[in-house]
């Protein structure tokens, strides 16, 4: 439990320190390392084993499943917290920048610690109340730049992100109330214990319960149809922002159907929640892989990416086998480290090019061949090509699905075809972007190395 | 009990009707006072429950709902409008006209009737009638926040949203334990400061709270 502890207490006390602190490289530096330690100890926790632990009544739970978030999470703060670093260079001549690092680096912090706290609670309502904080402290850093267009994507952003949390606290009230003729009227509304009282509770209400949740969490996540406020968050965000809104904020609200997910599995059957998974699962993959081909915009194209992802994950939740689930936890992790990537090589070329246009960018090989062949990988690995991590965990999934006795021969098909239609337009765009011959007016060179060296640091293997 | 049965069954008719009441007003100050009364009785029904159940966790959550949501919110609405033009504030742009409105609020009340009735729902208090209300205010919540073009107006529809299922919670769930009502509480006032920065600055850039030029992001 103490790395569990340290691990929240880091982050939360970095946000108070970096909106106190008055000179910007100090507080860059203590979040770098505060990144690196929450990395650190997000490690030792993998090491420490998986046996569920919980302790304060279970606000604070440690599970198998929780580990796999924390450490997502811990990628992407840590690499982001050096990324940063470069992103904010090329911005330090500005008058206000002490003000700007001051609130991005506190918004930065307090992000991370509402994001690492969701998957660390053992109580629904904790858990709720965490994810809302993430909308709210995220929405600020999106429309942090205060442009036009990022002041519209943030009010878009936090407006349908509260309205589908409200359906979730929705949910969160009617599976407590499902559970209140066998578990007393009044009680510690905590995961495990409504998970090991599941065939007690009122299925009609939880049906429903888990329906709101799927909605109201799924809208967080970014499923088809609530997603529309996900491309535009993603793309009017900083880029170290994009990169945390993808990598971890997604996986955690996923995160949360799927703790609904195992409560309606045992308290239903498989069947209820499996086919509203499907539904909106492969609603998500087939828009996204459409909108994917027709895109101008590189940070909107991975926005896409990441709603095609968790189309992924819904559809592997659905399978339900454990090598499907296998498969979706490593899916997890495999998508947060690849994402991150891509959005720190998006932010590398946005800031050495100025621009979020695909059709503005050619050669980067010439330009900047590091940034450019960066940006290639992390596109093959999201596409779900060998020898990425990406590629193993959905075929994992794949497997997961179509092992079944009986088969979930259509579905896993049909995954297949999607996932590889949004391949073609991710790989048909970057290739355009990398190859072929730069503009004679750009001069070489990479943007900043602090922007390079993190991402080469995302681990790609399995 | 029957005394405590008809004044419940009165608070959460007033509530309703502050419900409906939203969809008639076209000025930001009768929506915010409307949503100050709202709270009012939503507490009022949170003290009811609570002398039903002798559950003194009701009377902190109706205190907290009354310094936070009947006072406080609203004190900070009129703030972030106190610098607006008159025009913007007095007459809010409507996607859907108040008749159609008022007609779809009847429509979704039923809808939220129908809903709850099939569920085996238990309570101390009006269980069936109080979270079919609950549920009524927020579908009317998002009905009122998806058709009036104006950000003070989408936030105040955002936060009836949080009282009908605030409303909804004390009638099926009042044994919920008072560290997770306080934490929704401390969302939603965290919630109203984040919205106001962002009204702020929007306001500031285009000297209106109108939400007809947020169309630049699609696709």
């Amino acid at each position: 439990m103490e790395p569990l502890i340290a691990m929240l207490v880091i982050p939360l006390a970095l946000g108070l320190a970096s909106y106190a602190s008055p000179r910007p490289r100090a507080t860059q530096a203590l979040t770098l390392g505060g990144g690196l330690a929450v990395l650190a100890l997000s490690a030792l926790l993998v090491a420490q084993g998986t046996s569920p632990r919980s302790s304060m009544g279970g606000l604070l739970y440690l599970d198998s499943l929780s580990v796999v978030l924390l450490a997502a999470v811990a990628i992407v703060y840590a690499t982001s917290s050096v990324f940063a670093i470069g992103y904010l260079r090329s911005e330090e001549r500005a008058g206000d920048f002490p003000r700007y690092v001051r609130s991005f680096y506190s918004l930065l912090n307090f992000f991370a610690f509402t994001l690492l706290l969701v998957p660390a609670t053992d109580n629904l309502g904790l858990l709720w109340a965490a994810l809302e904080l993430t909308t709210i402290v995220s929405a600020l850093m999106v429309g942090l730049e205060g442009t036009d267009s990022a002041l519209e994507a943030a009010w878009k952003y936090i407006l349908i992100a509260s309205a589908g949390l409200a359906l979730a606290l929705l949910a969160v009230v009617l599976l407590y109330a499902s559970g209140t003729p066998s578990l007393g009227s009044s009680y510690q509304p905590r995961w495990t214990a409504l998970l090991g009282n599941a065939d007690r509770l009122q299925p009609r209400t939880v049906s429903l319960a888990f329906l709101l949740a799927l909605i109201g969490f799924g809208t967080k996540a970014g499923l088809v149809p609530m997603h529309t406020w996900l491309p535009d968050a993603h793309s009017e965000g900083p880029t170290p922002v994009s990169a945390l809104l993808s990598g971890a904020l997604l996986a955690d609200a996923m995160y949360a159907v799927l703790r609904f997910n195992a409560i309606a599995v045992r308290a239903l059957g498989p069947d209820f929640s499996r086919t509203l998974l499907l539904v909106f699962g492969f609603a998500s993959l087939l828009l996204s892989a459409l909108f994917v081909l027709r895109q101008h915009n590189f940070k909107r194209l991975l926005a896409y990416s990441s709603i095609e992802h968790m189309g992924v994950l819904a559809v592997g939740t659905a399978f339900g086998s454990p090598l499907a689930s296998y498969g979706v936890a490593l899916h997890v992790l495999t998508h947060a480290a690849t994402k991150s990537m891509a959005f720190y090589g998006a932010g590398s070329i946005l800031r050495k090019l100025k621009t979020r246009e695909i059709g503005k960018v050619k050669g980067l090989l010439h330009i900047a061949p590091a940034t450019g062949l960066l940006f290639l990988a992390a596109a093959l690995a999201l596409s779900g090509l060998p020898p990425f991590g990406v590629f193993r965990s959905e075929f994992l999934i794949l497997a997961g699905g179509s092992s079944r006795a009986g088969g979930w021969f259509v579905p896993a098909a049909l995954l297949i075809a999607l996932v590889n239609l949004a391949f073609l337009g991710v790989f048909r765009y970057t290739n355009g972007m990398v190859l072929g011959a730069p503009p004679a007016s750009v001069r070489r060179g990479e943007p900043s190395r602090w922007m390079m060296g993190v991402a080469l640091a995302g681990d790609q293997r399995p | 009990m029957p005394v405590l049965v008809a004044a419940g069954g009165l608070a959460i008719a007033l509530v309703i009707l502050m419900q409906f009441g939203l969809l008639r007003s076209r000025a930001t100050s009768g929506q915010t006072w409307l949503y100050s009364f709202e709270s009012l009785f939503v507490a009022a029904f949170s003290t009811i429950v609570g002398l039903a159940t002798g559950n003194g966790e009701l009377y902190v959550l109706a205190g907290v709902t009354l310094v936070a949501k009947v006072a406080l919110v609203p004190w900070l609405v009129f703030r972030l409008t106190s610098g607006l033009e008159e025009r913007v504030k007095d007459e809010v742009p409507l996607s859907l006209g108040v008749p159609s409105s008022l007609i779809s609020a009847l429509l979704l009340t039923g809808i939220a009737f129908a809903a709850a009735v099939r569920l085996p729902l238990a309570g101390p208090l009006l269980p069936s009638s109080g979270f079919a209300m609950g549920l009524a205010v927020v579908l009317i919540g998002f009905l009122f926040t998806i058709t009036r073009l104006n950000t003070i107006s989408q936030l105040l529809g955002i936060l009836t949203v949080e009282n009908g299922i605030f409303l909804g919670t004390v009638a099926i769930a009042p044994g919920l334990p008072l560290l997770v009502g306080l934490l929704i509480l401390f969302d939603v006032l965290m919630a109203v400061l984040v919205f106001g920065v962002l009204v702020r600055f929007l306001a500031m850039r285009h000297s209106t709270v109108t939400t007809s030029h947020l169309k630049e992001l699609a696709g």
